[in-house]
């Protein structure tokens, strides 16, 4: 129903010539998918491609910020915090979270070797697209992961993975919020720990 | 005759928790309700030490020296011989479907799968349903209760921690033990939970020594899974847009 509505508002705006206006893709249940599986096939590569640690954790820095909304998923970990920061702040922050974000994982990663995953379905609700994947290790049973991806500015990008029912994004919120409590709400200082941080 | 006081034994304390279930549905709690925090942080770094000294050294020896197939052929006997406790908790729960898909799995992996220690159940496609008596209480509408960090276990919810102490019960190899199933039973345990530790280590040495509050992270991420498995999917808030007031 949504998306009808979308589509049909869409017509509307093309035909008086804005076209400029529309975006690029439209989020759909099938392109969310498609997302999200090109993002695990570029994800198990790089983790069975036998690479360094350090080359691991390059490549997916990379693939975290061209599938991920990173710039809203950095901002939403600062909680409130986020509204008193400046525009320069909020950058810097933004930059030293994504590569948080690829050394800890990066790491984590490496538990996964000679691991597959298999996209199962897509649904969307409430205007984003939840796709549920099965990872499967050898020798464990397989792991149940979702995929939730949004429309940020025209463009799909993923926005949180719950893997076996924990809540990526909302783990790192408390994550972070707890060190930033810790260095009294000071993004700034945050920002250079988490430089050297993971 | 001791197999059958014990089935008595064993069903009486179930229906002594039936008489403990609250009325009404189940529920998925949300929030943490942690009255014993610290005691529980006590237990917690008793934990870690426990992990650095001893399980954290040994399941590397364990992974670095046991080939992974031989590994996973113990993870699988372990599997194996919880199935029985899948059926009956199952059964609780009214989850017939469950029931007989355990069941299946039982009779295939403990004949065509050499007494478990093969799993072709799974490679036919029949995937494993696990589930602990702790659901049970939970489907019975038995609130979560708080939370307690068991040693070398971690934290639990008080539910989740009797449902484990029934489901000890509910694994023949316990039920026949002494000897030689207990050994079996324990053995096999060890196994399993050392080739969890050695193949999980980067995410569990993350969980526990990564800095900031390990108590609170391990807590956080417990709470998650397990009210993940018992609810079968995300809530309303979770597919909502986090980013909707920015």
């Amino acid at each position: 129903m949504e998306r009808r509505r979308f589509i049909f508002a869409g017509t509307a705006v093309a035909f008086a010539g804005v076209t400029a206006a529309l975006p690029a893709t439209a989020l759909s249940t099938r392109s969310a998918q498609a997302l999200v599986e090109a993002a695990t096939k570029e994800i198990t590569a790089t983790i069975n491609s036998g690479r360094s640690q350090a080359a691991v954790i390059r490549e997916f820095e990379r693939i975290f910020s061209r599938y991920a909304d990173v710039p809203n998923i950095a901002r939403y970990t600062l909680g409130v915090e986020a509204r008193s920061a400046s525009a320069a702040e909020l950058r810097a922050y933004t930059a030293a979270f994504q590569g948080y974000m690829a050394r800890k994982y990066g790491r984590q990663f490496q538990d996964f070797q000679g691991g597959a995953i298999q996209v199962t379905g897509a649904r969307t609700v409430n205007n984003i697209v939840e796709v549920r994947a099965l990872a499967s290790a050898p020798g464990s049973n397989p792991v149940e992961v979702l995929f939730l991806v949004r429309d940020s500015n025209g463009q799909d990008r993923m926005f949180n993975i719950f893997v076996e029912g924990i809540n990526m994004l909302l783990s790192e919120r408390d994550e972070i919020l707890a060190m930033l409590d810790a260095r009294r709400g000071d993004i700034g200082r945050l920002t250079r720990d988490l430089q050297a941080a993971g | 005759m001791k197999f059958f006081d014990l089935l008595v034994s064993k069903l009486a304390v179930v229906f002594v928790l039936l008489a403990l279930a609250a009325c009404g549905g189940p529920e998925v709690s949300s929030g943490v309700y942690d009255p014993y925090e610290s005691n529980n942080r006590i237990t917690h770094e008793a934990n870690k030490q426990f992990d650095r000294g001893v399980a954290r050294p040994l399941s590397n020896g364990y992974g670095n020296t046991v080939p992974s197939e031989f590994r996973f052929v113990i993870n699988n006997f372990r599997s194996n011989f919880e199935e029985p406790s899948y059926v009956i908790n199952a059964l609780l729960q009214g989850r017939v479907d469950d029931a007989l898909v355990s069941t299946g799995r039982f009779l295939i992996n403990s004949t065509v799968g050499l007494l478990g220690l093969f799993d072709p159940a799974t490679d036919f496609g029949i995937a494993q349903r696990d589930t602990d008596f702790g659901e049970t209480l939970f489907v019975w509408g038995v609130r979560e209760g708080a939370v307690v960090e068991l040693p070398v276990l971690g934290p639990h919810t008080t539910r989740h921690a009797w449902g484990r102490v029934v489901d000890i019960g509910l694994n023949p190899l316990n039920i026949f033990a002494p000897s030689p199933t207990g050994e079996l039973s324990l053995g096999s345990y060890v196994g399993q939970s050392l080739d969890f530790r050695y193949e999980l280590s980067n995410t569990i040495d993350g969980v526990l020594y990564d800095p900031g509050d390990s108590y609170a992270r391990a807590r956080g991420l417990y709470l998650q899974a397990r009210r993940f498995k018992l609810s079968g999917g995300p809530t309303e808030e979770d597919l909502s847009d986090p980013f909707a007031d920015f």
